[in-house]
């Protein structure tokens, strides 16, 4: 119990942090619905709203979840985590960009619409 | 004969870590690959798809942002409900983690009417491979958070009878619950624009 008390001025501090934190969430919450209202061209959009995500996450993992004070083995394990998602996210990324020319199937070539875009006009 | 489990509470020497914060970290990096395989996926789909629906056209903007603020006040107040057990104060614990399963409760409520008008319009995961993405990583999500309600519930009812017996441990569930949350709610901080706002 000695260590409780010992840290509530620490404890109380961080409160501070976490209203901080939290009223930052919602002004980045706020930004990403504008932007994407303003940008009509997707990439830009995506461009915006993963930067702000981005930054929502470093203020969630920093202030709620003091990723920072972790200890190595933390740090570490998320680390390869890391590495291993974006090696999950590169490859079909990569095995997309690589096709022979000519070789991918296209229905458009063959004069046929889209499976897809038949049923997204259906439902309008 | 009790057998006592050691680093409940004190720290492992070589770690660090006490058994619960060590555990849970490990976990969340592996939940970190199965949310990451399944945006994979999305990318894979949606940059090698001839067409893709406009997503705008399928979901419903106010309601998510709603919910996303829902969610993070939600993340606020289980951290807030720690920090009441860190000052010894339990009545304010109960709140705040009264709160956090009343937010839970409102995402699961407010995904129910956003559910339920895609199912008025007919709209299935078969219908396109957006919806079946969009399905799969919310219905992931909202198992999610059923999850962590339920230990949420579990920790403001039955199981807070260890804040009387043994308060530092109790304190340790609550800081690996709270972990958990986060996590749900950094979730939904990249699912809010990749399936809403792209």
């Amino acid at each position: 119990m000695a260590t409780y008390t010992a840290s509530s001025a620490d404890v109380r501090a961080s409160v501070r942090q976490y209203v901080a934190g939290f009223a930052a969430l919602l002004v980045l919450t706020a930004l990403t619905v504008g932007a994407s209202t303003q940008l009509t061209a997707t990439g830009s959009r995506a461009t915006v709203a993963l930067g702000i995500a981005g930054v929502e996450a470093v203020v969630a993992l920093t202030i709620f979840m003091k990723l920072p004070r972790a200890r190595w083995v933390v740090l570490g394990s998320l680390l390869l985590t890391l590495v291993l998602l974006i090696a999950t996210l590169a490859l079909p990324v990569l095995s997309e960009g690589d096709h022979i020319v000519g070789t991918r199937y296209r229905t458009w070539d063959a004069g046929v619409a889209a499976p897809g875009a038949a049923r997204h006009e259906e439902s309008h | 004969m009790e057998l006592e489990i050691p680093y409940t509470v004190e720290e492992r020497p070589d770690t660090g870590l006490t058994n619960a914060r060590l555990a849970i970290w490990l976990f969340l990096a592996s939940e970190v690959m199965l949310f990451g395989s399944l945006f994979s996926a999305y990318v894979l789909l949606r940059s090698g798809s001839e067409f893709w629906p406009r997503q705008a056209d399928y979901v419903n903007i106010p309601l998510a942002t709603l919910n996303t603020i829902v969610l993070i006040t939600s993340s606020v107040t289980i951290v807030m409900a720690w920090a009441s057990l860190k000052l010894q104060q339990f009545r304010s614990y109960r709140l705040y983690m009264g709160l956090t399963v009343l937010a839970g409760l409102g995402f699961l409520i407010l995904k129910g009417v956003e559910y339920g008008q895609k199912f008025e319009h007919h709209y299935y995961p078969a219908t396109n491979n957006f919806l079946g993405m969009y399905f799969v990583l919310t219905g992931l999500h909202i198992a999610h958070v059923i999850g962590g309600l339920v230990v949420n519930l579990y920790l403001l009812g039955p199981g807070a009878r260890m804040w009387k017996t043994a308060p530092a441990q109790f304190t340790g569930r609550v800081e690996a619950a709270g972990l958990y949350w986060h996590f749900v709610d950094l979730v939904w901080i990249f699912l809010f624009p990749v399936l809403y706002l792209l």
